[in-house]
């Protein structure tokens, strides 16, 4: 075999793996975007208390999400990991005091978002709302693991 | 005999840059290492044979290449029966240091044995380099086998008998047979193309083993079974080396197989062993390619111990050059990919349809792994065996693991591109000096 013709050789099988892998999607990953919290997420109609409840629930979160302007994948990361809430705490300078404010406006909002789709009625969001804006809160937020850690 | 004797010696030494590659994780484990520091266990031994070549090229010179060959097999030895009996990890970084003083002399002596043996300077070069090659891409599928079937101490025990089985062909060898060299002025540009090479080569010899084990969870010995491609696509490739006349197009057919199954690397279609074999086995080619022929470049008609150890501390820096660039580019691509599949997991977990109860208990979970495995990736499958359901919720919670295994799989591959694109680049960067015009045939 001649030098030119293992040259040859060589940069066809190069080239033809390298674009093989790459026509066959190598390559072309992008990670998967978080959506915006502070936008309205499309709500499918819950049926039954612990479909409401779930629904409820991550409308909350994108609420508490919204008011602290992180993601609300962050934020669940945060509730369930030490070492991810004490991330999200640094990286956004965030106090027990803030931590409570959205879980707070997170709850109203989902109380609101049920009430507008009529999975509650108006009486009744009304009393949650009641609740919502006078439960001591303070008490649940400071056993969530994202201001445990960084509570004095 | 004699040849094939000396030719084990070079190549169970130059394996020793990467026979510890597989080893790292039980290391880890027994030896409780910050996984931060378990790269000096490669690195050690790739600086210290780098920076000894030279040194003891000058002692070979000085004494007879028979005896330093024997000193350097018997301490190598020694060390790596001490490496075997480690009590803690600072003490094998200490006995990885000393075996390659020992190493260095033995490898930089054989270059002056074989000739007399294969009556041509040449054809000496081309026998050392080929075992050098071999041994190097053979080291981690041998240390894989061995770590996974006995332990990580074993790696280093077996290679106590193989360093003394040398010593018994030696006697009465004498390396005055054949002319010496027509000059000793080093060649810069073969060297600067044997660095470029050696770095890029520290992503398939390094990378792919980590992508394998701790990226896509295989055990140590199925990626020595993996990785076993290389080093049988380089075997294949040595008719090649000797039936092709042209040194440099051998050397620039070389660089760009290895550049080419790096790009593969880089661009691997899907998270599996098998689409790295391809990539792999045009590395392997390319390595035998290569190295060979620009080693061949830098010493022709200048086979002296002093060149040879040149050579021998050129690779290793080259190695550990490729360490140091790919390193801090995989870390950084590790921190962002983990947070991203992270991320796109949780989102997954969130939109599940399973009950808030279910959701909670297993986010615990994966927060939990997340903790246990910091820096990493994490395996999300125990998460999932922990979390207790209704069988009614099993289906979407199956659906939910693949999905997850999925963002992790894809997380994980990509984590790997741009180190291995990089050390493409090195490859492809290699061809300059390759192509340089030969100046100074003293």
């Amino acid at each position: 075999m001649s030098g030119r013709a293992l040259l040859a050789a060589a940069t066809a099988a190069a080239v033809l793996l390298a674009a093989g892998y790459a026509a066959l999607g190598g390559g072309r990953y992008t990670p998967p975007r978080t959506a915006a919290p502070c936008d309205q997420r499309p709500s499918p109609p819950a049926s039954g208390i612990e479909a409401l409840v779930s629904q409820l629930a991550l409308v909350a979160l994108d609420g508490a999400a919204c008011a602290l302007d992180v993601s609300r994948e962050e934020l669940t990361l945060a509730f369930f990991s030490d070492a991810e809430s004490n991330r999200l705490a640094a990286n956004n300078d965030l106090a027990p005091t803030d931590v409570e404010r959205a879980v707070r406006a997170g709850l109203m909002r989902a109380v609101e978002d049920a009430r507008r789709r009529g999975a509650i009625d108006a009486a009744t969001a009304r009393l949650v709302a009641a609740v919502v804006a006078l439960a001591p809160l303070k008490s649940v937020v400071e056993n969530l693991p994202i201001v445990k850690e960084r509570s004095p | 005999m004699r040849t094939a004797a000396i030719s084990l010696a070079v190549g169970l030494v130059l394996a020793d840059s990467s026979i510890a590659v597989l080893a790292l994780p039980a290391l880890y484990r027994e030896l409780g290492v910050d996984l931060a520091d378990l790269h000096w266990v490669l690195t050690t031994f790739n600086v210290a044979l780098a920076l000894a070549a030279i040194p003891a090229a000058r002692i070979v010179r000085s004494l007879r290449p028979g005896r330093a060959f024997a000193a350097g097999l018997v301490l190598f030895a020694l060390a790596s029966a001490a490496c075997a009996a480690a009590p803690s990890f600072g003490a094998l970084l200490a006995f990885r240091a000393v075996q390659a003083l020992g190493g260095a002399a033995a490898v930089v002596a054989a270059l002056e044995l074989l000739p007399p043996l294969v009556r041509s300077r040449t054809r000496a070069v081309a026998v050392w380099v080929g075992a050098g090659a071999v041994g190097a891409a053979v080291g981690p599928a041998v240390g894989g086998v061995l770590t996974e079937v006995i332990s990580w101490r074993a790696v280093f025990a077996v290679q106590v008998p193989l360093a003394l089985v040398p010593l018994g062909f030696v006697g009465g060898l004498r390396s005055t047979v054949v002319p010496t060299p027509r000059s000793t002025r080093l060649r810069i540009a073969p060297n600067i193309a044997l660095a470029l090479v050696s770095a890029a080569l520290a992503a398939p010899l390094f990378l792919v083993v980590l992508l394998l084990v701790e990226g896509w969870g295989l055990s140590p010995i199925a990626a020595a079974s993996v990785v076993s491609v290389l080093p049988l696509a380089a075997v294949a490739t040595a008719p090649l080396v000797r039936r092709v006349r042209g040194v440099r197009e051998r050397a620039a057919a070389g660089a760009i197989l290895v550049a080419g199954g790096l790009g593969g690397l880089a661009l691997l279609p899907r998270a599996g062993w098998v689409w790295t074999l391809a990539p792999q086995a045009l590395v392997g080619a390319g390595l035998a390619l290569a190295i060979t022929a620009v080693t061949e470049a830098a010493l022709a008609g200048r086979e002296t111990p002093v060149n040879a150890g040149i050579t021998i501390a050129v690779r290793h820096a080259g190695v550990v050059l490729g360490l140091l660039l790919l390193s801090p580019v995989l870390v950084a691509d590790l921190d962002r990919q983990r947070g991203a599949a992270e991320r796109a997991g949780t989102a997954r977990l969130l939109d599940a349809p399973v009950s808030p109860r279910t959701k909670i208990r297993l986010a615990r979970a994966i927060g939990d792994r997340l903790d246990a495995t910091p820096g990493r990736i994490p395996k999300l499958q125990p998460a999932f065996r922990s979390v207790a359901s209704d069988a009614g919720e099993r289906p979407a919670l199956a659906k939910l693991e693949h999905d997850l295994d999925d963002v992790v799989d894809r997380a994980v591959t990509s984590t790997f591109t741009r180190p291995f694109a990089l050390a493409a680049a090195l490859a492809l960067a290699a061809l300059v000096p390759i192509a340089l015009p030969r100046r100074g045939r003293g």
